[in-house]
């Protein structure tokens, strides 16, 4: 698990690029319901003198001022465009994820990143995006039934005559809940994997194959997750910290400075994906038994069935990796 | 000798005003009750006798009938008022399913021994639903004589509910208000403006609260031996009966109400308000200063305050000490040292919500939450906010003691703006709801945030069960009477606000304003007819909204053309008109035409400063009477303007939008991208989240 924790975070070292590409990827999609924000709010704002007690703090009066204001509802405005952008950031999560697969597993390629970058991501979207919505499917059934139970659990601990019962079950419910979710979430990713190693076409097979990897080995699939959760909350925390203790962002020198800091905070939250995805490929790979060596039939050249094609982390991988180039 | 006179003079006259306006010491003492009431904690019944003396106060009428308050009954059936009008929800609680409630008079006769039983009869006053029995009428032989009294001897049981609505049990918690019969208020011609004497007794409501007279009360409370009790006023004795049962006895003057708790996991933490330990000698020299007061007439006194903690709220224990005593010293200076010795503060049971954040004479309820024990919640302010807001009830509602059924905004608005003044004093401006990892918001961001422009339907002065939706009572009860207040001292000021409001409460101390009696004296107090403002915010339904319609600022040109005619013809070229322009901005002698366009996008009509300011000068104020819906401001100046703002001060609380209120010339960027940085990094966060599922 330590191991491929490492090369996870390695192989996001190694690839600075495709952190970089994504985190592109990500600022230009928060850029489309950003833009009409800011020209909203610089419109109602820059012109408002009530608009300097917003660079003291965040002002409720004057946010929803603005969005009980007359004409333009702006906040539907803005949530319809998160919401589409949003939408988009998911369908793209088959594209990005083949992408990533494909620049990670190909060691000694020497096409150009972005022509495997884009070549893996464009050779296993439709079935990375089947398999999302069959890993959204069970997720959907599964969560729905967690929070069913939590609500009677939460239910039957809040009539308790010890109070925190109620506080505890809640936490524990969200708990589980998120338990849950992640086993289907870390069983897409690993069925991802396993397609993109096998280039196999099953995606309803696949999945529950994912499914069992997970189930098999949950501590070291979980303790991998976790472990880079982790360096996620700390760059959090830190965020949270700067927030707290620095003067709000009254002047540019201040707004471009917390700028600078939210980004450093997003390409970080990227970088950990990449590791992450990194370091279940690896897991992936060195949890499986030994692929099956060929033997071919004496007396017969022709193989009994094709030789898949194998993850170059290991020693007697192939070049190229994952996807068999075209 | 002529110095000293003179002196005493100066001394005489500063404390002059002050003897005229001390604050009344005692209530008119309408009604005396003695009550004897056991608890059974195994049926949940109360079981009491209770021994009223009613004295007639008017001067004229003779009274032969009297009216009582059932209010238990009003969870009696789904037929009642309260029920039809709540839904059996009511402030987010929900009532427990068949934990119905009641209360029956056993037996009603007068000391000489008339039995009044077979003259009872329920009443519906408001709505003439005649399943509703939460008021009922008994009639005398012979009627009280003006000035005279009756004494009745009552026996009544009540069933109390599954806690809802302000009172009942849950487990073995009991917060027992509205428990006995009560007498209405009987107003004698001209008292809260009547043209004829009569009973004052509504129907209970689901958004109403109560109105009764004042008096004395004599409780003896027996409940298990094993429970700790709280209740209204002084303890006076304890006395252990065989048994298994302790009796106390309480005793209080000048209240209106009784209620009482008892719970055995009680924890009980007191502490003393010290008046000279707890306000220091420049607090209450800052407040003489404030009201035109002595140092004797704003002088606090000592309160005993028990705090009845739940056992796992025990962290919280000093947080509703600091806060009511928080109440205590900014109510008390700003208003009138609290009367009463002691102040108990109640902490409900889990699950009892329905008890929490409420007021009985001397007696709060808190609203509190194991969660709020700890980081990081114990920076949501909540708890600090409700047993001020409570406590302060003791002020509006307890000593100025108006019709809640009527005029719900008299206490419930009053308070709701001085628990927003208290609250700052305690806890500084913007943060007397959270203040957490640098996010700070304060109460008046709520009021702002409540008060919409879609806010149009109702009015402030309506019977607490005439707003439609009934969801309304909660703005025009509270937060549209605390922006009328803030408003009328932004007009006032500080000082005279102080001292109108102070000299409101001595007046009203231990009677029973209306509305009327606040708008005369705040036109008395401040020497000017506010009718224009009052009609307007409180009897009328309108907005309040001032913006900028149109601000411009240009250099005035040359001109350049024909003039003239014949002989005296002159053309002036185009290029000419430049170079003179630009001549006279080397010489810095350019004029600049501004004109601004303020408007009134609501229907309220009130004077506001309209504040400009030109380049390189202080910022200078005009004023609009605001009448027209628009007003046009032409200046010609040599400096260009920078901005324009409408009540620059924000004195006007009520105007549902002050964004737009002011327009810069030359916008500043810095508000949106500081905004646009926020929203970008959420919704990158949220996208490299979506996006890598």
């Amino acid at each position: 698990m330590t191991a491929s924790i490492k090369v996870g975070l390695r192989e996001a070292l190694r690839h600075p690029k495709l952190v970089w590409l994504l985190f592109a990827w990500y600022a230009l999609l928060a850029l489309v319901p950003a833009l009409p924000a800011w020209s909203w709010w610089n419109g109602v704002l820059g012109a408002s003198t009530e608009a300097g007690s917003v660079l003291r703090r965040f002002d409720m009066g004057v946010f929803l001022d603005l969005t009980s204001g007359k004409g333009i509802n702006g906040l539907r405005l803005l949530a319809g465009a998160a919401a589409a952008a949003g939408v988009i950031a998911l369908l793209s999560s088959a594209f990005a994820f083949g992408g990533i697969v494909e620049v990670l597993a190909a060691r000694e390629d020497r096409r150009p990143f972005t022509h495997r970058f884009f070549r893996g991501g464009g050779h296993f979207f439709w079935r990375f995006l089947r398999l999302a919505v069959i890993a959204g499917v069970c997720l959907v059934l599964a969560t729905g039934l967690v929070s069913a139970l939590q609500t009677v659990a939460v239910s039957a601990a809040s009539d308790s005559e010890w109070e925190p019962a109620g506080y505890l079950a809640s936490a524990a419910g969200v708990a589980v809940f998120l338990l849950v979710a992640a086993f289907f979430l870390l069983a897409l990713d690993y069925a991802r994997i396993r397609v993109s190693r096998d280039d196999s076409r099953g995606m309803l097979k696949a999945y529950f194959s994912g499914l069992a990897f997970v189930a098999r080995r949950l501590p070291a699939v979980y303790g991998i997750a976790i472990a880079i959760l982790a360096f996620e909350v700390v760059l959090v925390l830190a965020y949270v910290a700067y927030e707290a203790n620095t003067a709000a962002a009254g002047t540019w020198a201040a707004i471009a400075a917390l700028v600078l800091v939210q980004q450093v905070v997003v390409f970080g939250r990227v970088f950990l994906r990449v590791a992450l995805v990194g370091a279940e490929q690896h897991f992936h790979v060195t949890a499986l038994p030994k692929p099956v060596q060929v033997v071919a039939v004496a007396g017969d050249a022709t193989p009994l069935f094709e030789a898949p094609s194998l993850p170059e982390a290991l020693p007697s991988a192939a070049p190229g990796g994952a996807g068999n180039p075209t | 000798m002529r110095r000293v006179f003179c002196l005493l003079f100066l001394v005489l006259l500063a404390a002059a005003p002050a003897v005229a306006q001390s604050l009344p010491e005692r209530s008119d003492r309408v009604v005396d009750y003695r009550i004897g009431v056991a608890l059974d904690p195994v049926k949940r019944l109360l079981t009491g006798r209770e021994t009223l003396t009613w004295r007639n106060p008017s001067t004229t009428d003779a009274v032969q009938e009297l009216q009582f308050h059932l209010y238990l009954n009003a969870f009696k059936n789904t037929k009642s008022t309260f029920m039809k009008e709540s839904g059996g929800q009511l402030r987010g609680d929900q009532m427990a399913t068949d934990g119905w409630g009641w209360i029956d008079i056993t037996s009603i006769a007068t000391a000489s021994g008339a039995d009044l039983k077979p003259t009872l009869a329920f009443i519906q006053p408001d709505d003439g639903n005649p399943d509703d029995q939460t008021v009922v009428k008994a009639t005398l032989p012979d009627p009280v004589p003006p000035g005279g009294s009756v004494t009745l001897d009552i026996v009544f049981v009540s069933k109390l509910p599954r806690v809802f609505a302000r009172t009942g049990y849950k487990d073995d918690f009991y917060l027992v208000g509205q428990w006995f019969p009560k007498l209405g208020v009987y107003e004698p011609a001209g008292m809260r403006g009547r043209e004829t004497g009569g009973w004052n007794c509504h129907q209970f409501h689901a958004t109403s609260e109560f109105y009764a007279d004042f008096g004395t009360y004599a409780v003896e409370i027996t409940v298990p031996s094993d429970y700790v009790l709280g209740a209204t006023g002084e303890r006076k004795g304890r006395r252990v009966n065989p048994n298994g049962t302790t009796t106390y006895a309480y005793e209080q003057a000048d209240i209106h109400d009784f209620a009482w708790t008892a719970d055995p996991d009680y924890v009980v933490v007191q502490a003393t308000f010290s008046a000279t330990k707890d306000v220091t000698s420049a607090e209450y020299g800052q407040a003489a200063r404030l009201l035109g007061r002595t140092l004797d007439e704003v002088k606090l006194s000592d309160v005993e305050i028990t705090v009845l903690l739940q056992p796992d709220h025990r962290p919280q224990a000093q947080r509703h000490i600091d806060a009511a005593k928080a109440g205590l010293k900014w109510y008390g200076l700003r208003f009138g040292r609290y009367p009463y010795r002691t102040l108990t503060v109640v902490d409900p049971a889990p699950g009892a919500d329905g008890a929490g954040g409420m007021e009985y004479p001397t007696f709060i309820t808190a609203g509190s939450a194991w969660l709020f024990n700890s980081w990081p919640f114990d920076k949501i302010r909540s708890v600090e906010m409700v047993t001020v807001h409570e406590f302060g009830h003791q002020f509006w509602y307890g000593m100025v003691a108006n019709n809640e059924f009527e005029e719900a905004w008299l206490d419930e608005g009053f308070n709701t703006w001085s628990t927003s003044k208290a609250m700052v004093a305690a806890y500084g401006a913007d943060a007397t709801m959270v203040e957490f990892l640098g996010f700070r918001l304060g109460d008046q961001d709520v009021g702002r945030a409540v008060n919409d422009p879609a806010g149009r339907y109702n009015r402030i002065l309506a019977r607490s069960w005439d707003y439609t939706p009934s969801g309304d009572y909660g703005f025009y009860s509270y937060y549209k009477p605390s922006l009328v207040l803030g408003t009328l001292e932004g007009y006032l000021g500080e000082q005279t606000m102080a001292r109108l409001m102070r000299t409101y409460h001595e007046r009203w101390r231990f009677k029973h304003p209306r509305s009327e009696d606040f708008f005369a004296l705040v036109n008395e107090v401040t020497g000017q007819d506010w009718s224009w403002y009052f009609d307007q915010v409180v009897r009328g339904t309108d907005i309040v909204d001032y913006d900028i319609g149109s601000a411009v600022s240009r250099r005035v040109r040359t001109p350049s053309g024909v003039f003239g005619e014949g002989a005296a013809r002159k053309t002036v070229s185009s290029e000419d008109a430049e170079q003179q322009d630009a001549a006279a901005a080397k010489a810095k002698r350019e004029t600049f035409e501004s004109i601004i366009v303020v408007r009134r996008s609501g229907g309220v009509r009130l004077p506001v400063d309209v504040a400009f300011k030109f380049e390189g000068t202080p910022v200078e104020r005009l004023q609009w009477d605001g009448r027209d819906t628009t007003k046009t401001f032409r200046f010609a100046r040599p400096e260009k303007l920078e901005w324009v703002d409408v009540d620059p001060d924000r004195k006007i609380l009520l105007d549902v939008n002050w964004v737009n209120n002011g327009r810069r010339l030359d916008p500043d960027a810095r508000p949106a991208a500081s905004w646009t940085a926020r929203w970008l990094f959420l919704l990158q966060n949220l996208f490299a989240t979506l996006g890598l599922l």
